[in-house]
């Protein structure tokens, strides 16, 4: 199973950037994997959406401000959670729900058959600076955690999770290749 | 403000725009006393702190910032930025540099101007203007063009993966620095990008003929280009090369009158000479205007200083087309517009298939020229100068950086003059014509969103740059006012 994890936000629009921390740290996490990749986009609609060809299953992980929501809230939602409208949401591109369609329709074969969407909630993003609300930073290790668990359900045929003390990082190793494990 | 209810664990959550997203794209229309329209001008929000976020930061950090201000455009601001640190560290490049960064930049414009045309433009044309809104969107499209919506997807990705070949990164180029670029190109790397040149020069060519087939031998589509409807007289601003044909990545700024005669011709350092900034007080947009011309107003004609950028702009500009394929088609544009320069606003859509031919001809003699492999990449900084200022044609018209620094090359100020600004009056004119047309005595007929959107949409507007979001679609609120500044009705698109 080949899984991509994007954290999408433009990182130079303070809290807008939350998914984008959220990647890179994941990143240094779980290192180079032969499962799992991890990219960090500041884009939408339909050049986000073209990301997924190829993949198995998708996380992406995104700023959100909802009516009543609290700053550092995480919600896991599904796309089907979002509008399901055909018009745009900026004059240069489509909605992300309409993009994940087009792209699903031109080739299902290479679409992948589950995406999860983390939303965190967020505080300040009409202003420039390259630092997160408080509140919203503590959200990331939450989150990481969060993604975290729900690649390791993914990949729970496949191989097991686990803390590599020589390279100071969680790494992923096929199941077959670790003696006396069963899964 | 719309609504939207979702059912997660069977708890409702509702999830509703905010905040900058709120305000993407307001548009505000005064009627006269009798019920017509006087008015209609262009709001979005304001993204505060860009120059006091550069400040104190050293010069060469901001080709790396200044491409994250937007995910759309961002190689255009990476160019720009490196072509203005070129400039301040005394450091001009060498060819193949030149080279490998316009190759990309035709990548770029590629990929940015297919989804425009196919994705948001497309389906007014390809479906119609007046056809049912469920079809009327790239569900459309693919339902009616399954192969070409295949191909529109497949170049994409081409061009996408070119950038990531010399841009070092998907999405965010790293590779430009001041004096050139970082890495080489091998042979491998050029064989794969001639391979993908060869199939955007196939679309392209596809392109023109379903344009052609599919929308100008309509008479109700063809009309669009042809009425005067959304003629503006405006003047027009490009770069040229040195045979005064438009390119993307480098050469002189030159604009000219609405009657299409060279205006005024000037190297990038002192576009402060020709173009000053006009403030509103119900908009942070400011409205470039030509300085000799003078501001009088949003208005067109030879004796307002507003001019227009983007792809009709560019050809209008342009003496001839640098490239032999894309040369003919636009001859072929302006001999079916019956004038150049051509004022029709959805002559911006046309012009855009035409960039994609040139984009893709002109990557294609840049690949195959065998200097783009050299290893001279890069020139040695030649000290600080101070100054910086870089243009590029980005895909929606002209941007202008302009960095200050102090000794040591820290940053002291920050001025960024972008596409969609310049462009500004035009999109409130545009804007204002549409609605005149779906707003009569007091009557406001059921099209207006749509009429309203496909103008603006022509051209191209990149607005809250970085803007991106969970919440679905863009909001867009029309409000008209009475001449006492009365709302008299909101619609939102819902």
């Amino acid at each position: 199973m080949k899984i991509l994890v994007v954290g999408v936000g433009n990182p130079i629009l303070r809290d807008d950037g939350v998914g984008v921390h959220v990647a890179r740290y994941l990143r240094r996490v779980i290192g180079q994997s032969k499962y799992v990749d991890v990219l960090d986009l500041n884009t939408q609609g339909l050049a986000l959406a073209e990301a997924f060809f190829g993949y198995d299953k998708v996380i992406v992980v995104d700023a959100m401000m909802t009516k009543n929501g609290r700053p550092g809230e995480i919600k896991i939602l599904k796309p089907e959670d979002f509008d399901s409208t055909l018009h745009a949401t900026s004059p240069h591109d489509t909605n992300f729900r309409t993009a994940l369609e087009v792209c699903r329709n031109i080739d299902p074969t290479r679409y992948p058959k589950e995406i999860v969407v983390i939303g965190i909630e967020i505080k300040h993003t009409t202003e420039f600076g390259d630092n997160l609300s408080p509140e919203v930073a503590i959200a990331v290790p939450k989150t990481i955690k969060k993604i975290l668990d729900i690649i390791c359900d993914w990949l729970k045929s496949e191989c097991i999770f686990i803390y590599d003390e020589h390279e100071l990082k969680k790494v992923f190793i096929e199941v077959s290749n670790i003696k006396g494990v069963s899964k | 403000m719309q609504k939207h209810e979702n059912n997660v664990d069977k708890k409702k959550i509702v999830i509703e725009p905010v905040t900058r997203l709120e305000g993407e794209a307001k548009i505000s229309i005064f009627l006269d006393d009798d019920g017509n329209v006087e008015n209609a001008f262009f709001q979005v929000v304001e993204l505060r702190g860009f120059e006091r976020f550069c400040i104190g930061r050293p010069a060469e950090e901001l080709p790396r910032i200044t491409s994250k201000i937007c995910g759309v455009c961002s190689w255009a601001h990476h160019l720009a930025s490196v072509k203005a640190l070129d400039m301040l560290f005394d450091a001009p490049p060498p060819k193949t540099a030149h080279m490998i960064r316009e190759m990309a930049y035709c990548a770029h414009m590629i990929h940015s101007h297919l989804a425009h045309f196919y994705v948001l433009a497309g389906p007014d044309f390809f479906i119609g203007p007046t056809a049912d809104p469920a079809m009327r969107n790239i569900f459309g499209i693919l339902e009616r063009f399954p192969n070409v919506a295949k191909e529109v997807i497949k170049n994409r990705a081409y061009a996408q993966k070119i950038q990531e070949i010399v841009g070092g990164k998907p999405i965010h180029p790293v590779s430009g620095l001041p004096g050139g670029v970082s890495k080489q190109l091998t042979k491998e790397e050029q064989k794969k990008i001639e391979e993908y040149g060869k199939s955007f020069l196939e679309f392209s060519k596809t392109s023109l003929d379903l344009f052609e087939s599919a929308v100008l031998r309509r008479e109700d589509l063809s009309d669009l280009f042809l009425s005067d409807t959304y003629n503006h007289r405006t003047y027009y601003m490009s770069i040229v090369d040195k045979n005064n044909n438009f390119n993307f990545y480098d050469g002189k700024i030159r604009v000219i009158d609405p009657n299409g005669r060279e205006f005024a011709k000037f190297d990038a350092k002192n576009y402060l000479d020709y173009i000053e900034e006009h403030v509103e007080p119900w908009t942070y947009l400011k409205f470039p205007y030509l300085k000799s011309v003078g501001w009088k107003g949003i208005k067109d004609g030879e004796d307002s200083g507003v001019y227009r950028v983007n792809s009709l702009a560019r050809l209008n500009v342009s003496d001839s087309v640098a490239t032999p394929l894309a040369k003919e088609a636009a001859e072929k544009m302006y001999d079916t517009l019956g004038e150049k320069p051509a004022h029709n606003t959805f002559a911006f859509n046309w012009a855009r298939l035409v960039e994609i031919m040139y984009a893709s001809e002109r990557l294609l003699e840049l690949i195959t020229d065998d200097e783009i492999l050299d290893s001279n990449i890069r020139a040695d900084i030649g000290g600080v100068t101070g100054l910086g200022i870089g243009t590029v044609e980005a895909p929606r018209g002209t941007l202008y950086h302009h960095y200050e620094t102090d000794d040591e090359g820290l940053i002291t100020g920050v001025n960024l003059i972008v596409a969609t600004v310049q462009n500004n009056a035009g999109i409130c004119m545009s804007i204002r014509k549409a609605a005149q047309e779906v707003i009569k005595n007091w009557e406001v007929s059921e099209g207006i969103l749509n009429r309203v959107e496909m103008a603006f949409r022509a051209y191209d507007p990149c607005l809250a740059c970085a803007s991106h979001s969970l919440v679905g679609q863009m909001p867009m609120e029309i409000n008209i006012f009475t001449k006492d500044g009365k709302l008299y009705k909101q619609i939102r698109r819902s």
